[in-house]
Parts: structure tokens; C-alpha cells; sequence
């Protein structure tokens, strides 16, 4: 940003006569971003040192006392796990299969571009009904599927085991993520010049070594990418979450937010809620900050 | 070596028609048996219809109140995305044609957002809708949207500014047109591409938002086709066969604005893969 010529050189001359034009350009999202984002943010880690209960208009500091309360908190914990484990399946298989499908896609295949659309369609379903549409699938057809076949894991009581919501969950997540990676691993393959491939088999590489040795590192920054996507998006699982298992059997199957949701807004523990999910992003941030210290080390070394 | 390539290509296509039957086989049950009425539905899953209905249908459209949620969620997709096309795009073009302390620092506290999640601020975040008395009205959805994607908006925006030549501009101020006009009738043209393509992708996730609508709109006739389903399912008087046509004819407009706009939604999902 810093480049000369890109600049408009009066902009530091005469800054006064510019600033109707600041207001303008800038003023109504600086303003909107304070009061939906900023002031929300600070007044999230703010209230988690506090007794607020949400409604009452006066509240006591109260130091650390809901992040001790949070620490001894196993229902929290265990959520917290659950969703870390659950983003972990997740973006373990979303990305293997999107790999594999854009590493197909980028072959000249008959009727590239219908595959690539029918591929990225479950990404269009989102929000609660992604969840109530596989509800059906889990409890209607899979089991009358099992019945017919035989298959004892399809018959399954669905979301009356731990196990089983936690499955559940992870099929649903790779169903709609899977298509959405791909497109971006299919720019990451755009992006690698022909002649790179070309050259390695004329000088004899198979194609497994191609891959090995000449796309996976070319691709690194995209693998980068979708790890992030992936992680950042499981990470944050709600919707489906209420709408899939809505927490059954006996609120096994509940990621984070939802725990904090309930502990905010059923319950009323509004500063205790505040605690926790400062804790929640901080653990998010963290995950994220660590897998991209992680892949990108990976790039420069290619 | 022909004949080699050949049955790669056949493998590769009978990958790919496994994929497609998983990636269809959910939404082609539901849609099958949204037809049919439930006793069939238990007695046979994968059949054509029998009795062919569309019962489930109208029961779903009066049990959703599908004309108006369907009306505040067009309302809110279409608004959102002024947001995004009309004042993270003017923001990101003034922060890359004036660097200086202020605009750094607002693009560095934006970015810097990215990385925290809605969850983290939404306990506060709905006092703040109280406070605003946004409280039911679209317009508290629609500006919540406008902040939410700013970050990505702007980001892409000043990426494309960086590849506007400054010297298109100098000539048009030369010839005395103030920063607005000079925004809008040189720039914006050869940047909307990005900047549309972003928002096709956008009016997905406008569509599908639950968490954040939810704290807004609470009223029976402020409902988005969301929170209408969500309510369709906590209802004690529950079947799959009305449920089902409410699943489809929920989908049925995001895949009907899919099957036209699918160049830009896919471009909108490579823009944002390359330049992010």
C-alpha cells in the first residue's frame, strides 16, 4: 500500500480539506463497526469480570471469578472438546476429499464445469435446515436403508448414542464443506504451470512422485487456506448443532457455542456466559494461529 | 499410452459418479418424498409416489407463513449486500489512496476482526440491538450484515484498488470531478467484477444466517424462512411428510438463484481463495 503512484499525492498536503470526503468514505462503517463489532467485543471481556446477569441495570466486579467458576465447569470442557474433535474429523476428511476431487477436476474430464456445480451444491444449503434435512436422512432413510440390507451401523438408533450424534454431525459438516474446498483447491491447481508437470515427466517422474514432490508443494498455500476455512468453520458449529441433535442423548452431542448459548441466555448467567466464550475464542484463535504457523512453515520450505 | 489415459479418465469418472450420488442422494430423497404422504413414506423410503400430493407443500406454506418469510429474507439477502457493493468498497478504496496513520490503523483493526467469531461477542452483541432499538426491524439484521462482512469486503476492494492505475484518476480530477464522482464513475466500474462476484456468494450466507437473525427477530411476522423452520420443528404437532415439503420448498429458492447465478457464486468462491 505504501507504493508511490498508487497514492493520490494531495492526500497529505491538505488533509482539513479532505475531511468531509474521510466522513464520507469511511465514517458510516467506522461507525457501524464500533457499535456492532468493537463496543460488543470489549463489552464481552468487560461483563466476564462482572456478576451482570443481563437484565439489572447495576452489577458488582467480581475479578476472575467466572473464569475460575468456567475452570471447574466439566459439562464446558467436555463441550469444548467435543467440538475440537468434532473439527478435527471435519477438516480431516472435507479436505481429503475436496483434494482428491479438484486433483480429478484438473484432468480434462468430460463436462468439467456440470461436475464442479453439482459438487459445490450442498454448500447452498445452510443455517438449521442443513440440519432437518439430514435429520431425515439419519432417522428415515438410513435406517429403513439398514433394515432392508442388512447394514447394522445405517439402522442405528441415531442420536441416541454419543457416538452416533457425534458421527452424524461429522458426515453432515463434510457433506457441505467438501464441495466448497474443492473450488479452492481447484484455483490452488489453476495456479501451477503446466510446464512444472511437463518437465518432471520428461524427466521421467511417475505420477504419484508428481504429485509428492511437484503439486502438493505448489498447492501448500491453498492446503494453508483450507485448513483455516475448515477449522474455522467447524470450530464455530450451531446451527446444525440445534437442528441436527439439538445436544441428544442428554446434551452429549453439544459443541461450545451452544453450551455458552445456554448458559447465557436460558440459564441467564449472562457474565458467567461472557467468561466462557472469551475462553472460546482464545482457543479458537489459538488453533488457528498454531495450523497456520504450522502449514506456512511448510511453504517457505518448498 | 492412449488406451492408459482412457481408463484413468473412465476411473476418474466413476469416482466422480460416486461423489455426485452422495453429494445428490440427501437432497433427491427429501425432494422424492416430500410427494408423498407419510404412511407411504414408512412403507417404502426409496418408491415413486403412489398417491402422489401436494399437501405437504400447502401445509408447509401456511405452517411457515412462507410468502412473508420468504419476503424479510429477500429483503434482508438484497440489503445486505449494500453493505458490502456500496460502503466496504468505498472505505477500502479510500484506505489504498490515502495511507497515513488513521486509514492504516482502521484497516489493521478490521482485518484484525476477521479473527474473532461472532460467539464471541454475542452476549453484548444482543444488549446492543436493545440499546439500538433494532429489535425486530429488518434493518437491525440488514446493518449487522453490513459490519459482519466488511472485513472480507473491504480486503478484496483494496485489492482491486491496488491494480487501478492512479493516473485514470488523476486525469478525470484534472477535469474537476470531486472524490465521489471520480469513485463512482471511474474506479467502481473496473472493480465491480471482483466486488459482485463476492456479493453472489454472500447472498448465501445472508440466506442461511440463523445465530445472529435470531437475537433480532423474535416477532411471528418478522420471521425469516430460518427461524420459521426452526419454530416448524419445535412445534409438538410434528410429521416428516409436511416437514419435508417445508425442507424443499425452503431450498427451492437459493437453488433456483444457484442454477443462475452459478458462474458468479463459483468466481465469488476462487476470488476470495486467491486474494485472501
Amino acid at each position: 500500500m505504501k507504493k508511490q503512484g498508487n497514492v493520490n499525492p494531495s492526500a497529505k498536503r491538505n488533509n482539513y480539506k479532505q475531511l468531509p470526503y474521510y466522513a464520507i468514505f469511511m465514517g458510516p462503517t467506522i461507525i457501524l463497526y464500533l457499535l456492532l463489532f468493537i463496543i460488543p467485543f470489549i463489552g464481552e471481556v468487560f461483563y466476564s469480570f462482572t456478576d451482570w446477569n443481563g437484565i439489572s441495570s447495576s452489577f458488582n466486579m467480581v475479578g476472575l471469578k467466572n473464569y475460575i467458576k468456567t475452570f471447574g465447569d466439566e459439562k464446558y470442557w467436555y463441550s469444548m472438546w467435543f467440538t475440537i474433535k468434532f473439527s478435527f474429523f471435519t477438516v480431516i476428511f472435507s479436505n481429503l476429499i475436496a483434494f482428491v476431487w479438484s486433483y480429478i477436476l484438473s484432468h480434462d474430464i468430460p463436462f468439467r464445469n456440470f461436475w464442479r456445480a453439482l459438487i459445490f451444491l450442498p454448500r447452498i444449503i445452510g443455517g438449521v435446515i442443513l440440519g432437518f434435512l439430514w435429520r431425515f436422512i439419519f432417522q428415515e432413510v438410513f435406517v429403513q436403508f439398514g433394515k432392508a440390507t442388512g447394514l447394522s451401523w445405517f439402522a442405528q438408533d441415531w442420536f441416541s448414542t454419543e457416538s452416533s450424534s457425534f458421527w452424524a454431525l461429522v458426515i453432515v459438516f463434510t457433506w457441505t464443506l467438501s464441495g466448497y474446498l474443492m473450488l479452492i483447491y481447484s484455483a490452488g491447481f489453476a495456479s501451477i504451470p503446466d510446464t512444472l508437470i511437463e518437465a518432471a515427466t520428461i524427466d521421467g517422474a511417475k505420477k504419484g512422485q508428481i504429485l509428492k514432490d511437484v503439486i502438493i508443494p505448489m498447492l501448500m498455500p491453498s492446503i494453508t487456506r483450507c485448513l483455516f476455512i475448515g477449522i474455522n468453520w467447524a470450530m464455530l458449529l450451531y446451527d446444525t448443532n440445534i437442528s441436527l441433535t439439538s445436544g441428544n442423548p442428554f446434551r452429549l452431542s453439544e459443541g461450545a457455542t451452544m453450551n455458552i448459548y445456554a448458559t447465557a441466555f436460558r440459564t441467564n448467567q449472562m457474565a458467567y456466559g461472557a467468561a466462557k466464550s472469551t475462553i472460546f475464542v482464545l482457543v479458537v484463535v489459538a488453533i488457528t494461529i498454531l495450523q497456520v504457523i504450522l502449514t506456512s512453515r511448510k511453504e517457505v520450505e518448498q | 499410452m492412449k488406451r492408459e489415459k482412457r481408463v484413468t479418465t473412465f476411473i476418474y469418472l466413476l469416482i466422480l459418479i460416486i461423489s455426485a450420488v452422495a453429494v445428490v442422494m440427501p437432497l433427491y430423497m427429501t425432494i422424492l418424498n416430500s410427494f408423498k404422504p407419510y404412511p407411504e413414506i414408512a412403507a417404502d423410503i426409496t418408491a415413486f409416489p403412489i398417491d402422489f400430493t401436494w399437501n405437504n407443500y400447502i401445509e408447509a406454506w401456511t405452517r411457515l407463513d412462507f410468502a412473508n418469510s420468504f419476503k424479510n429474507t429477500l429483503i434482508i439477502a438484497i440489503f445486505s449486500n449494500v453493505g458490502s457493493v456500496v460502503f466496504a468498497s468505498m472505505l477500502g478504496y479510500w484506505i489504498v489512496r490515502h495511507p497515513n496513520k488513521f486509514t492504516n490503523s482502521v484497516y489493521f483493526l478490521i482485518i484484525a476482526g476477521m479473527a474473532i467469531p461472532f460467539q464471541g461477542i454475542m452476549i453484548t452483541y444482543a444488549k446492543m440491538i436493545g440499546l439500538l432499538n433494532m429489535g425486530n426491524h429488518l434493518m437491525g439484521v440488514i446493518v449487522s450484515n453490513w459490519v459482519f462482512s466488511t472485513p472480507m469486503s473491504m480486503f478484496l476492494t483494496a485489492g482491486a484498488v491496488k491494480s487501478v492505475p492512479y493516473e485514470i484518476e488523476e486525469s478525470a480530477r484534472i477535469d474537476g470531478c470531486g472524490p465521489l464522482k471520480v469513485y463512482w464513475q471511474i474506479v467502481f466500474p473496473l472493480i465491480k467484477g471482483t466486488i459482485f462476484t463476492v456479493a453472489c456468494l454472500n447472498i448465501i450466507d445472508y440466506w442461511n444466517n440463523y445465530l445472529m437473525t435470531q437475537f433480532i427477530l423474535t416477532k411471528k411476522d418478522m420471521r425469516t424462512i430460518q427461524i420459521a423452520m426452526q419454530s416448524l420443528f419445535n412445534e409438538a404437532f410434528f410429521a416428516w411428510d409436511v416437514a419435508l415439503g417445508a425442507v424443499s420448498l425452503s431450498i427451492l429458492p437459493l437453488f433456483i438463484f444457484f442454477i443462475i447465478a452459478q458462474k458468479q457464486v463459483l468466481d465469488g468462491v476462487t476470488a476470495g481463495a486467491v486474494k485472501g
